[in-house]
């Protein structure tokens, strides 16, 4: 139920102070490991990481997206601060819509 | 790709005449799919960058928070104290359908935001980053629901068109071809039909007034 964080040590220590739980991960493997997890398990409504690991495993957090209604998954910035304004997304509605925004 | 050699007869004249009928209306509802879908998606791209950007600056403040609070009383300390926490936003989620995509709804309450760690050494550091990450929860929930909402959207869109691009290049007029070519192949056939019936005509009609002698034997 609720949120579930897959981050860094950082993220994860401040959204604990929230009462929200997660996970520390070090890499993307562990990363996919836990998500897969997660996703497997079920029960978590949205899971939160961080752009930087899931630029890491852009195919894993695609398949979440996709995979079902349920758990949506969601790109925070991390502590490095926020990246580039997810280009992905701009490029795939330029794509499907056939105009630039 | 349909199989496309159909023998020129009436039946399959007919037949291809309904299939085409059929891939026309497909190909309607289609388009009439694509354009809702894309609708629906215009209306959530700006909300979603708005949002995306409401996060980036409640997450860095949260951030500045949590380094301040750690400076202040070590993140072993806080880890500690974070496992106190008695709070936890309360996430109502349900999914409805948009022709067909699974599109979340989430409901997020903002918790009432109270002392929970003491005034002790650093613990109003770590309340305050409570408070901060707190304060973000609502938004990662709305970009959440955008976000994915637009991801699903703009993938669905992407499909949609191919199929409808499938239809109007490559079945539409492959099958309207077919159909011309069986027009033409009985059209010809009824001329030749047409002609043989005259031939015929007229020799019976030579037949009946005239030499019956000569060509009795031929008619009939």
């Amino acid at each position: 139920m609720g949120f579930y964080v897959v981050a860094d040590e950082d993220t994860v220590a401040g959204f604990r102070c929230a009462g929200i739980p997660g996970v520390v991960v070090e890499g993307p493997s562990e990363a996919a490991e836990e998500l897969e997890r997660l996703r497997q398990e079920g029960g978590q409504d949205i899971l939160i990481t961080t752009e930087q690991i899931a630029n890491s495993i852009r195919d894993i957090v695609q398949d979440i997206r996709y995979g079902g209604a349920f758990p949506l998954i969601v790109e925070i910035p991390g502590p490095e601060g926020p990246g580039e304004a997810s280009p992905s997304l701009m490029k795939m509605i330029r794509e499907a819509v056939g105009i630039r925004l | 790709m349909p199989e496309m050699n159909y023998t020129p007869t009436q039946r399959n004249y007919l037949e291809i005449q309904r299939t085409l009928k059929r891939v026309q209306q497909g190909h309607d509802l289609l388009e009439k799919k694509r354009q809702i879908l894309v609708s629906e998606l215009m209306t959530r791209v700006e909300a979603a960058r708005r949002i995306k950007e409401q996060v980036n600056e409640a997450m860095q403040k949260a951030y500045r928070a949590e380094r301040r609070a750690a400076a202040r009383c070590g993140l072993s300390e806080m880890a500690r104290l974070s496992f106190a926490a008695r709070t936890e936003p309360s996430l109502s989620v349900t999914s409805h359908s948009v022709m067909g995509v699974p599109v979340p709804r989430i409901d997020c309450k903002p918790q009432k935001i109270s002392l929970q760690f003491g005034l002790m050494a650093g613990a109003s550091h770590v309340d305050q980053v409570m408070e901060r990450f707190l304060e973000a929860a609502p938004l990662v929930a709305e970009l959440a629901e955008v976000d994915n909402a637009v991801f699903r959207l703009a993938r669905e869109v992407q499909r949609t068109r191919r199929r409808v691009n499938a239809l109007e290049k490559s079945y539409i007029p492959q099958y309207k071809k077919v159909l011309k070519y069986i027009e033409e192949a009985l059209a010809e056939r009824r001329r030749e039909e047409f002609i043989v019936l005259r031939k015929v005509k007229s020799k019976r009609q030579a037949l009946m007034s005239g030499k019956p002698g000569k060509a009795s034997f031929s008619a009939r």
